[in-house]
């Protein structure tokens, strides 16, 4: 989605045309977003069926639902956060953003009364040296939760606008934020975990 | 201490940001604080690895699609909308 080459489909003429079911504006649509969306799929750690099926689905969905699209954001964002639905509806996920999660106690408890680290986190060359060669990154990936890994795949992999993201998710930007430290820190909290071993 | 710097418990918390707009003080306050503190330095050293990580890993997956699967998918969603 890194490419804002799609910025007429912004203009209310284009909306308009989709509204009415306009066959070239459909292809173009379609054209522009299925491979984001089908990658998106992969990138939340479904499979390729899975993948295609979600991807269906939110064109479906989409077409079900763009006579009340009121043109606010942009169709990309519109689209995206169908997605987003549709992946929290397969994974029976929580498409909420909790506003407790367990990783919160484990960070809290890193610290000390006053704020400072109670131990080092250690020689960071000799972690990232073990991390680039190990699989448990890509296994700690498959435990972290949706809203978390679609926080990654929106944010650091598709580098989207962060009130892009916070559109599609659904969330604040301070949420958004949390939503990053808490991924990362259950990353790394599973991943020094399988380090130990 | 002359000035307030900021906590490791905050600095943990910026150094997962993806996006760290800090006005000028607080870029100095930031600065002032990673020269000083190695924990902070390794945490951050550590995330930013990670981070790298994550990115190649997601990556991958994203790139595992097939341009063939892709048109594929495009050609089947274009024949249903349009009938």
């Amino acid at each position: 989605m890194s490419a804002h080459k799609d910025t007429h489909f912004r203009t209310p003429e284009f909306v308009e045309k989709l509204k009415i079911n306009d066959p070239e504006s459909i292809k173009a649509v379609v054209e522009a977003y299925t491979g984001h969306i089908f990658k998106a799929g992969l990138g939340m750690g479904m499979g390729e069926q899975e993948a295609q099926e979600i991807c269906q689905n939110t064109w479906i969905t989409f077409f079900e639902i763009i006579k009340r699209f009121e043109g606010r954001s942009h169709v990309r964002t519109f689209i995206f956060g169908i997605f987003y639905k549709k992946c929290s509806e397969f994974k029976r996920s929580n498409a909420k953003f909790e506003r407790h999660d367990p990783i919160d106690e484990i960070m809290e408890k890193r610290f000390l009364d006053d704020g400072h680290w109670k131990e080092n986190p250690g020689d960071p060359h000799k972690y990232v040296e073990k991390v680039e060669v190990l699989e448990i990154v890509e296994e700690c990936l498959e435990h972290l939760p949706l809203q978390q890994r679609a926080a990654f795949t929106l944010k650091i992999i598709e580098e989207n606008e962060t009130g892009e993201v916070c559109e599609i998710l659904g969330v604040t930007h301070t949420n958004l934020r949390q939503l990053l430290f808490r991924g990362k820190n259950r990353l790394k909290t599973c991943v020094d975990g399988a380090l130990k071993c | 201490m002359l000035i307030d710097i900021f906590k490791c418990k905050e600095m943990a918390e910026m150094a997962c940001r993806e996006d760290l707009n800090l006005s000028l003080i607080g870029k100095l306050k930031y600065k002032v604080h990673i020269s000083m503190c190695e924990r902070c330095k390794n945490y951050k050293l550590q995330m930013d690895g990670l981070r790298s990580r994550i990115k190649e890993s997601i990556k991958n997956k994203m790139d595992s699609a097939s341009e063939e699967d892709i048109k594929n998918l495009k050609d089947k969603i274009i024949r249903e909308f349009k009938s």
